[in-house]
């Protein structure tokens, strides 16, 4: 197991490599450079020649590259060049952290109410109970976030004025550990919107997915078998069918990743939360290619680890798989 | 009648009329099956019927909105900003039940009937959402088409010589796909900053490696089964195989895919507009109104108190997550009437 978690890891790094090429290439070729213009000024060319020569940026594009890779190498991702005096990784470090509280909280909605409600779907198969909640699932599934977003704004923060309409309730400097909220009233009245926001489209994938899987699992004999040596319900559902209708549940957290990724620049644009996805939206119009560059790797660096991760939870789910 | 006349006189041979049985029955091949199948379906054939009016109003919105409306898609009025829909008010005037609203609202808008009223530079929103529609309904589906195509003709070479070839086409896909294709499209998207023939041809260039992954797998199943090994043996060319008896056999794993992908791609148009990097405006699509409308929650009317800008937040609104679940729909459809192996479990 250790060794094919290793190369699986090994495996990764010409992937990464590829990943920082191309980013690079697609975001030199980015019409305009980063000093084109101060607010709404054009720079004088011998200025923006001075700037351009501090950042290196008047190297040919092979000893930038180089460059940038050993940045990386040692951890550094590069001076910002819109966020004057700030450099990539004190960014990201501020807002990455916003960024995964956003897309943990709403995972863990989609589990908390999704999966339950997959169950109790599949258990009253054919009911009322049934019909509406895979009624309420498509309709989450196909409600985009550009739409729910605007649409709870409007109903729960100009009519009502029950919860704040914008920003995010803590900062870095709140943070324990650099990425754990602090638990405080302001942080939930802030993160309620965003997470519903985020969450509902994965709940309902989840809500689906789990009964499907589930009424597929509970007609096999083992399920019978479990049934007749007298356990009850509750144990047959949740000691074996359970664990055995996970494994397609499992299946998505890769692609489910990818949409909290790409959800989360929405809802962070909507909710105007200072997250890593706003930043990386805003660096693309700067030129800022330190930011895009930097963010995209992190990224990558995530679905990468996460998607070993799913692999590895599948062996755990399910015995017969077994990686060597 | 005639049974129990024969059955009378001697004992009919039981085997035969089985058999008569048998053949009175029209033969039922797979296609066959699924179209009576897809018959019964009625949340499905509602969201065909759906598709199909939004395909036909959208592309005739020249015409339509000539008839009822009267203006186009980017006439502005500024006078006449933010007004309400006037469905209900019309509706209300030929009932007799308020008499006032709208011939107010006709006066004000200069004669012109705004059904889902104006937007805030005085455009007609109708208008908008009928041109809108049909560059985000031909946007996603022509990019759909193009990832279609492409996904199934790497996916088939992938699956069916395996090996190095294999090898190298996944490499590449998980490459790509490792990074969300959202960083891709709107760093492109910035490049470019697209028409909508543009952004087309980058979201199908960029949508189907889910669809060659499904194929892929698709081929290695199909690959394995016994015709294949026997048009192998009859001496049948690799082209042959793979266009005349893999491809066909992976039709309905294509069909159900290629459908979600068209409403995927209409949140993918709509996300990038909303994000300010698709198409940009004054071409109007749902997503950019939306975008647009956004700005506006706030708005309240200064002596009614209500608010003014939440229909233009509505109908775009409304009608992209119509369309999306349509094709969901479509898609969860076409999948139980296709997959004979569903077919004894419900």
């Amino acid at each position: 197991m250790t060794a094919y978690i290793i190369r699986r890891l090994l495996y990764a790094i010409p992937v990464l490599f590829c990943i920082i090429l191309v980013t690079f290439l697609l975001a030199r070729s980015l019409p305009g450079g980063p000093f084109d213009r101060a607010g709404d000024k054009t720079l004088p060319e011998s200025i923006r020649q001075n700037l351009e020569a501090k950042y290196g940026l008047d190297d040919p594009a092979y000893i930038q590259f180089a460059n940038y890779l050993g940045g990386i190498v040692r951890g550094d991702l590069g001076p910002s060049y819109s966020y004057r005096g700030r450099s990539v990784n004190q960014i990201i470090k501020e807002s990455f952290p916003i960024s995964l509280q956003l897309g943990i909280l709403s995972i863990l909605l989609a589990v908390i109410i999704g999966i339950p409600a997959g169950i109790i779907a599949a258990l009253k198969q054919n009911t009322w109970i049934d019909y509406s909640s895979s009624f309420v699932a498509i309709l989450g599934v196909s409600i985009p976030n550009i739409v729910l977003g605007p649409l709870l704004i409007y109903v729960v923060s100009v009519q009502f004025g029950w919860l704040p309409a914008a920003r995010w309730g803590a900062n870095y400097k709140q943070f324990y550990f650099g990425w754990i909220p602090p638990m405080t009233k302001d942080f939930w009245i802030h993160a309620i919107l965003p997470v519903i926001t985020l969450g509902t489209a994965f709940s309902a994938t989840f809500a689906r997915l789990t009964r499907a899987s589930l009424l597929q699992t509970i007609r096999e004999d083992y399920i019978r078998t479990a049934r007749a040596k007298g356990l009850t319900e509750y144990g047959v559902i949740m000691r074996h069918a359970m664990k055995n209708s996970m494994i397609p549940v499992v299946t998505v957290f890769g692609p489910l990743l990818i949409g909290v990724v790409t959800g989360s620049f929405v809802v962070e644009r909507i909710f105007g939360i200072p997250g890593m996805g706003e930043f990386f939206v805003t660096s693309i119009t700067n030129r800022d290619y330190p930011i895009v560059l930097g963010t995209t790797l992190l990224y990558s660096v995530g679905l990468v680890l996460a998607n070993i991760g799913v692999d590895l939870a599948y062996a755990w789910l399910d015995p017969r798989i077994r990686y060597d | 009648m005639s049974v129990t006349q024969v059955s009378g006189d001697r004992i009919p041979p039981a085997v035969e009329s089985a058999e008569a049985v048998q053949l009175r029955r029209k033969p039922q091949t797979y296609w066959s099956m699924a179209l009576s199948s897809l018959r019964h379906d009625k949340l499905t054939l509602t969201a065909m019927a759906y598709i199909l009016l939004m395909v036909i109003v959208t592309a005739s919105a020249g015409p339509i909105s000539r008839t009822l409306v009267g203006v186009g898609p980017n006439d502005t009025n500024p006078e006449n900003a933010f007004q309400q829909s006037y469905l209900g008010p019309y509706i209300q005037w030929r009932l007799g039940t308020d008499p006032m609203t709208a011939p107010l609202m006709l006066g004000r808008s200069g004669g012109v009937p705004h059904w889902l009223g104006t937007d805030q530079l005085g455009r007609d929103q109708f208008v908008r959402l009928l041109y809108g529609g049909r560059v985000s309904l031909s946007v996603a589906i022509v990019a759909a088409t193009i990832s279609l195509l492409l996904g199934v003709t790497v996916g088939t070479i992938a699956g069916y010589f395996g090996g190095v070839v294999d090898d190298v086409i996944m490499w590449f896909i998980n490459t790509v796909v490792s990074i969300p294709t959202i960083y891709l499209l709107i760093i492109v998207a910035a490049i470019y900053s697209p028409s909508p023939l543009v952004l087309t041809l980058f979201l199908g260039f960029l949508g189907w490696f889910g669809t060659a992954r499904f194929m892929r797998g698709n081929v290695f199943r199909v690959k394995a089964l016994d015709y294949t090994l026997a048009a192998r043996a009859l001496g049948a060319r690799n082209r042959r195989i793979m266009w005349s008896h893999i491809v066909p056999n992976s039709i309905p794993v294509i069909v159900v895919v290629t459908a979600i992908d068209v409403g995927v791609l209409i949140l993918t148009e709509s996300v990038l507009s909303f994000l300010g990097l698709g198409i940009q405006p004054p071409t109007a699509t749902w997503g950019n109104m939306l975008n647009r409308a956004r700005n506006f929650l706030f708005l309240v009317d200064p002596v009614t108190g209500k608010p003014q800008a939440i229909h233009l937040l509505i109908w775009p609104g409304l009608l992209i997550t119509l369309t999306v679940l349509a094709f969901y729909l479509i898609g969860d459809g076409l999948r139980d009437a296709l997959d004979p192996t569903l077919k004894n479990k419900k």
